[in-house]
């Protein structure tokens, strides 16, 4: 019962690792905070749901044509609510994310409703058994899709000019400007991406949480804790964080009880802040001023 | 010339604090009153986070809970210990104040994100505790029956009218306060903190100014709180969530962030907008997040800033000075 509850950590740490994968890419690139990140997680649900349930498109098509128009609504993001702010103090920023956040729920509350929406695939009928733990395929999906695309993304940032011109405006936005870089294109590129990666997460979800305007603001939290705790724009910090926040919700409903699932991350939040605000792997720098 | 400007500056002044004082004689309706009731709560909130946002600095998506805090306490104290209005005030200022203390504690020794971080997770952990806390909070049901404030002449506040002058009072105390603190020496410092915190470090302790500032937006908002308990005569958790944090988020920059007018009139402006917008209630949301982007985007001074704009390209041409051509 307890490996059960790991495994259960472990399916649900790969959905964090994709959310915060991208909130923590546009930090490392684009130097900005999205508190608006956690709708892209909403609006990647909500797209797969259409794609799957509404026009019966195969679900792995849905996924991928989700990934596609919440990379969109991604730049979407960028185009409207960061880009004009670029010569504008840093408070600025953070209030726009936070004006985008409330415009897309309670656009999606207006468009959608409240009601949760929900899909199953046949692949949640498939139960694999193995040493007393059950699995159905449609988890194994989460874990399979969350790995590939991690690994897609460490081909693209490693071996692509566009991951290298990426990896160069977040190590030296400037020097990466004198090199011919165009930065507001890469800036584009990420929000795509971590809107992409966000809707992956958000679509495997639906069985699960089902899709709903308000779904953004938990999923945010959670990639927050994962980043803090990886070290704000982190990559391996994010992979890394997002399974061990996983494992520790895992482990407060197996020993304290789900009522306090939640508080798991704020915990961590709290601890990492205190202890080392950098995270696990990240630098001073980018945390305090 | 220039005198009369000033003078008829000042007689703007003197028609707008008795337009103030009249108002209860010009709208009739309680409904009204309470909206207006409603928008004076709401400028307090507004003020006491701009001293945050405008004066220090500092992103805060929490202000709601120091408000609930303070409505809270008042409520409890008059409910369980029959403490009065003037006495549950102060506490809950107090409480207000000490919950800024401790909050700005961690957050502020971090960078701007992280203190939005640390006061929207306070918020959230702040209704979680309300609804959870049953037997001081009456969780979902929330705390009814807090009495009103009662006076020697004018006996218990029975209609809005009493309360709107009182209102009227703290509103001015805590605007002369406000005026007082930003323009002294701390004030000055907050400004040069603002303006750049590195250069500011090596000659001041930053920290100690930023954290008493955090003490007095929370302690203001307390106060606010109380009022608002005291006046609703009913609280209840769902009035203290981060939306509302949002919404006094939206009142600082849309009025106008970094004065004193600013916040006010963003407070008045965003309690009386529903009231047109009773139409398209469901859009009201929508609209607030899109009135919130386009003003940080372009008109990043707000309401107050056109204000100003107006008084300058308006009013002001009719001195003419030699080298500006109205």
């Amino acid at each position: 019962m307890f490996v059960q509850q790991l495994l259960n950590g472990f399916i649900m740490g790969n959905t964090y690792v994709l959310v915060a994968l991208g909130f923590t890419l546009v930090f490392g690139i684009v130097d900005i905070h999205n508190f608006a990140h956690g709708e892209l997680y909403m609006v990647g649900a909500f797209a797969v749901f259409f794609f799957y349930k509404i026009f019966n498109i195969p679900f792995a098509l849905s996924i991928f044509l989700g990934m596609i128009i919440t990379g969109f609504v991604g730049v979407l993001f960028y185009l409207v609510g960061f880009r004009p702010l670029r010569k504008a103090p840093p408070v600025a920023t953070l209030i726009s994310s936070v004006a985008l956040m409330l415009l897309a729920s309670d656009g999606a509350l207006l468009a959608f409703g409240a009601d949760p929406k929900y899909f199953t695939t046949s692949y949640a009928d498939k139960i694999l058994r193995f040493g007393g733990l059950t699995l159905s395929l449609q988890r194994l999906l989460i874990v399979i899709v969350a790995v590939g695309l991690v690994l897609l993304l460490n081909l693209f940032i490693r071996r692509t000019r566009m991951g290298m011109a990426m990896r160069a405006c977040a190590q030296n936005r400037q020097a990466a400007g004198w090199c011919g870089i165009n930065f507001d294109l890469i800036s584009s590129v990420t929000f795509g991406i971590s809107g992409a990666l966000a809707a992956a997460a958000g679509g495997l979800m639906v069985p699960m949480t089902g899709a709903e305007p308000t779904m953004g603001m938990g999923a945010l939290l959670k990639a927050f804790a994962v980043v803090i705790l990886g070290g704000m724009g982190n990559v391996p910090g994010a992979i890394v964080g997002g399974y061990i926040i996983g494992f520790s919700e895992a482990l407060t409903v197996a020993t304290i009880g789900a009522t306090y699932k939640n508080v798991a991350p704020f915990a961590i939040i709290l601890l990492v802040l205190i202890i080392k605000p950098s995270g696990i792997f990240g630098q001073k720098s980018s945390v305090k001023l | 010339m220039q005198s009369l400007i000033k003078k008829s500056g000042l007689l703007f002044w003197i028609l707008f604090f008795a337009t103030l004082l009249a108002i209860p004689y010009l709208i009739t309706g309680e409904y009204y009153m309470r909206i207006l009731i409603l928008s004076g709560v709401a400028a307090l909130n507004a003020l006491a986070l701009d001293l945050l946002i405008g004066h220090v600095g500092a992103l805060s998506i929490g202000q709601a809970a120091f408000w609930g805090i303070g409505a809270y306490t008042s409520a409890i104290l008059s409910t369980q210990l029959g403490i009065p209005f003037w006495g549950t005030i102060p506490v809950a200022g107090l409480a207000g104040g000490i919950s800024g203390l401790l909050l700005g504690l961690p957050a502020l020794r971090l960078a701007g994100f992280f203190v939005a971080l640390v006061t929207l997770a306070f918020n959230l952990v702040f209704e979680v505790v309300i609804i959870n806390w049953r037997s001081m909070t009456g969780g979902f049901h929330g705390i009814s029956g807090i009495s009103p404030p009662s006076l020697p002449v004018v006996g218990v506040f029975q209609s809005k009218v009493p309360y709107y002058y009182l209102l009227l009072i703290i509103l001015v105390v805590v605007v002369w306060f406000c005026k007082k603190y930003t323009s002294s020496r701390t004030g000055r410092a907050l400004a040069a903190i603002k303006e750049d915190r590195v250069a500011a470090e090596t000659f001041m302790n930053t920290y100690y100014y930023r954290l008493l500032t955090f003490a007095i937006s929370g302690a203001i908002s307390g106060i606010a709180g109380g009022y608002y308990a005291h006046f609703n005569l009913y609280i209840s958790a769902s009035i203290f969530i981060v939306l509302a944090s949002i919404m006094i988020l939206a009142m600082v920059v849309i009025g106008g962030s970094g004065t004193i007018g600013g916040p006010i009139m963003g407070g008045v402006f965003l309690t009386i907008l529903p009231e047109f917008l009773r139409v398209a209630d469901e859009w009201r949301l929508v609209i607030y997040g899109a009135l919130l982007l386009i003003v940080i985007i372009f008109f990043p001074r707000g309401l107050h800033g056109i204000y100003i704009v107006i008084k300058e390209r308006v009013l002001l041409p009719k001195t003419k000075t030699p080298y500006f051509k109205a």
